[in-house]
């Protein structure tokens, strides 16, 4: 249950424990909980982990009395790959093919979730050639309820590399993880969004 | 006295992880059980079925936040193993650093952070000050060169690696990145400040141990079986032969990496969420392995760099080969520091590291993987059973810590029998305790995939009252 939810834990113990009596240890929640849900949050620094230069920035500005500047764009303003729309047949694994260093992940068929992740790590994924993989959550803007986050990933890919959006969603569909880092969002969207650094 | 009683120690501190100790008592007052548990669970055993092959390195990396580079390495073993495909060289060489950078993070962690205090104060001092804080007080260069080692290694990861902690530039077929001439230079030249940092480590935890000995041999001094990889005897991380010696030293097991598996198996138990791993081979009466420093140690008879190989000479010399005593881990685990620094140096000397045939395309196919490296606190190994569309289908994680748990355990349950008669608990049982646990450096966010909070110690009666509570 630590990532996000997945797998109810009543399933996860008949998988793993299936003979074992664990009486003797601490309960088991049946749901991960966000912070927020026990203690009031002044900020939240995203990020697995979050960047050293994140903390140390918050921490500066809170001390002396300034509230922590806020990222609220994409990745992709912090990344250095140039975006050109490009004409390719179907989407690729990071393994399967060598990234050409300076163009877009995503224009070379790779599913890079930039366009959607909150900057303000400085893009070391992309920039290093790995696709980012969203650990520090949705931008500002898709923190919203009207916003279908899945969606708009499917329209920039579909921009970017060219394959009819249809394509890419079926695509997708057979891999279920490409939002995992995403899931604790809903819990922050109404109650944190002005706090997300 | 007619009740059983429970002395419980959680959370236990300075450990990676959340532990917690339990002891029972028999009628009489005196010890009959003592159990480590994990707390926590995790299940990403369970969890990452059906997960593309390709995302699985980076998210298992999260297992555990300490040893991530270890457990991206082990991953992209694995998958390069069913895949039955050959790295390069310089590929090879860049990932071996890598986990130097590791091992030299971890090692100079454990050292200066959470033992030290152990090692600097009498176990009387106040536990307000047995913190490296208090040190920091007293010799500040000493948390100077802590941070400065700790530096090099972040700096190894960050210019290889591409990011501090969890690690993206390793995947299946070698590295991203090639190194830059450029870096090389500046990580050299850090390497350098490096091992003479670990050498001063080398001769303060020396110092320190001779003045607390006897003490420290009290503590626990079991003949158990030992593993560790090894290439032909010498100390090896990323690439090498399992091998097993029993406690007198002769080896009863030389496996390759891949046949590594068949010969452990997995066991749960109903006081701990960490299952346990033990040997197939071995009698059930005999089957207590450690692994880590120690059995690093015992099962080489050489390293390969200059200075490590001194100090491990020495070790043998002053314990022993094999050597048994539980607090020898933390001596050990000083000349881990030592060769990863100076492994280190000698890697980035080699001016064909800037090369840039890095990476080989991989042909994916089914079939199953098997990863292992030297973790920091002993082998760690992956397996992978991958579907013919690349997804994996089951998995199998074997954690150091896992084959430590029955060590700790009947480490633990001595150390208690040492301080509690006829329901009297002498003091300076906590500080025991937590020192055992501690020299193992249990990681239990690992072995559990699952295990949190520090350490605190409550003694119960059989029928559950709590008796007491330290921590």
């Amino acid at each position: 249950t630590t990532l996000g939810n997945i797998s109810s834990v009543k399933k996860l113990l008949e998988r793993e424990y299936t003979l074992t009596d664990t009486s003797s240890l601490p309960e088991l929640k049946d749901l991960m909980y966000p912070i927020c849900s026990f203690v009031d949050v002044d900020y939240y620094i995203p990020g697995c982990p979050p960047m050293p230069f994140l903390i140390i920035h918050s921490l500066k500005s809170i001390v002396s009395g300034k509230p922590p500047m806020r990222h609220q764009s994409v990745v992709c303003i912090e990344c250095h790959r140039k975006i050109v729309p490009a004409k390719l047949d179907r989407l690729y694994g990071i393994y399967e093919k060598e990234a050409v260093p300076e163009l877009c992940l995503v224009s070379q068929g790779f599913v890079c979730l930039g366009s959607l992740t909150r900057e303000g790590c400085g893009a070391p994924c992309p920039r290093a050639g790995f696709t980012c993989f969203g650990c520090r959550g949705p931008a500002d803007s898709l923190l919203y309820r009207a916003r279908d986050i899945y969606l708009l990933l499917v329209r920039a890919l579909s921009k970017r590399t060219g394959i009819p959006e249809d394509k890419i969603k079926k695509e997708l569909y057979r891999n279920p993880f490409v939002f995992h880092t995403f899931i604790f969002s809903k819990f922050e969207r109404f109650k944190a969004r002005e706090r997300i650094i | 006295m007619s009740q059983r009683r429970e002395v419980t120690i959680s959370p236990t501190t300075r450990i990676e992880g959340h532990g917690k100790v339990t002891i029972l008592l028999d009628e009489d007052g005196d010890v009959a059980e003592a159990y480590f548990h994990a707390t926590e669970i995790r299940g990403f055993d369970y969890f990452l079925r059906g997960m593309e092959a390709e995302r699985l390195p980076f998210i298992i990396s999260r297992i555990c936040g300490v040893c991530s580079t270890a457990h991206v390495l082990a991953s992209v073993k694995a998958i390069e193993n069913a895949y039955a495909m050959e790295i390069t060289e310089t590929a090879k060489k860049l990932r071996e650093l890598l986990l130097m950078g590791q091992t030299i993070s971890n090692q100079s962690l454990v050292f200066f952070f959470l033992t030290l205090p152990d090692f600097w104060f009498s176990p009387e001092e106040d536990p307000s000050k047995r913190n490296i804080f208090q040190i920091m007080r007293e010799k500040p260069e000493i948390g100077r060169k802590a941070i400065a080692l700790r530096n090099f290694a972040t700096q190894i990861l960050d210019i290889i690696g591409k990011r501090e902690v969890h690690i993206v530039s390793v995947v299946p077929g070698g590295i991203i990145n090639p190194l830059k001439e450029k870096e090389r230079e500046t990580l050299l030249k850090s390497s350098k400040d490096a091992c003479n940092i670990a050498r001063e480590a080398i001769e303060l935890g020396k110092e320190l141990f001779e003045k607390n000995w006897v003490e420290f041999r009290k503590a626990g001094d079991y003949r158990t079986n030992y593993m560790a990889l090894t290439n032909n005897g010498f100390i090896e991380f990323y690439e090498g032969k399992v091998k097993v010696i029993n406690p007198d030293g002769e080896t009863i097991g030389e496996y390759d990496e891949q046949q590594y598996m068949e010969h452990i198996e997995e066991e749960s138990s109903k006081w701990t969420y960490a299952k346990f791993a033990y040997l197939k081979d071995l009698e059930w009466s005999n089957n207590i392995i450690q692994v880590g420093p120690t059995p690093r140690m015992n099962v080489n008879k050489g390293a390969a760099t200059e200075i490590a190989n001194e100090e491990l000479k020495e070790f043998k010399r002053k314990f022993g080969s094999p050597a048994h005593a539980t607090l020898l881990f933390d001596y050990a685990r000083l000349i881990d520091l030592m060769y990863a620094c100076e492994r280190a140096r000698i890697i980035l000397e080699d001016e064909s590291l800037t090369r840039e045939d890095v990476r080989v395309k991989t042909k994916p196919r089914n079939g199953v993987g098997i990863g292992t490296v030297e973790a920091p606190r002993g082998i760690l190994a992956h397996e992978y059973v991958l579907t013919k569309n690349r997804r994996l289908k089951s998995i199998k994680l074997i954690i150091p810590t896992q084959i430590n748990n029955s060590a700790i355990n009947i480490n633990v349950k001595d150390a208690a029998a040492e301080f509690i008669h006829k329901g009297e608990i002498k003091p300076g049982l906590l500080n025991r305790i937590e020192m055992i646990v501690r020299a193992y450096d249990p990681c239990i966010k690992c072995a559990s995939r699952s295990f949190g909070e520090g350490i605190h110690v409550e003694i119960k009666s059989r029928d559950g009252t709590l008796l007491k509570v330290l921590s």
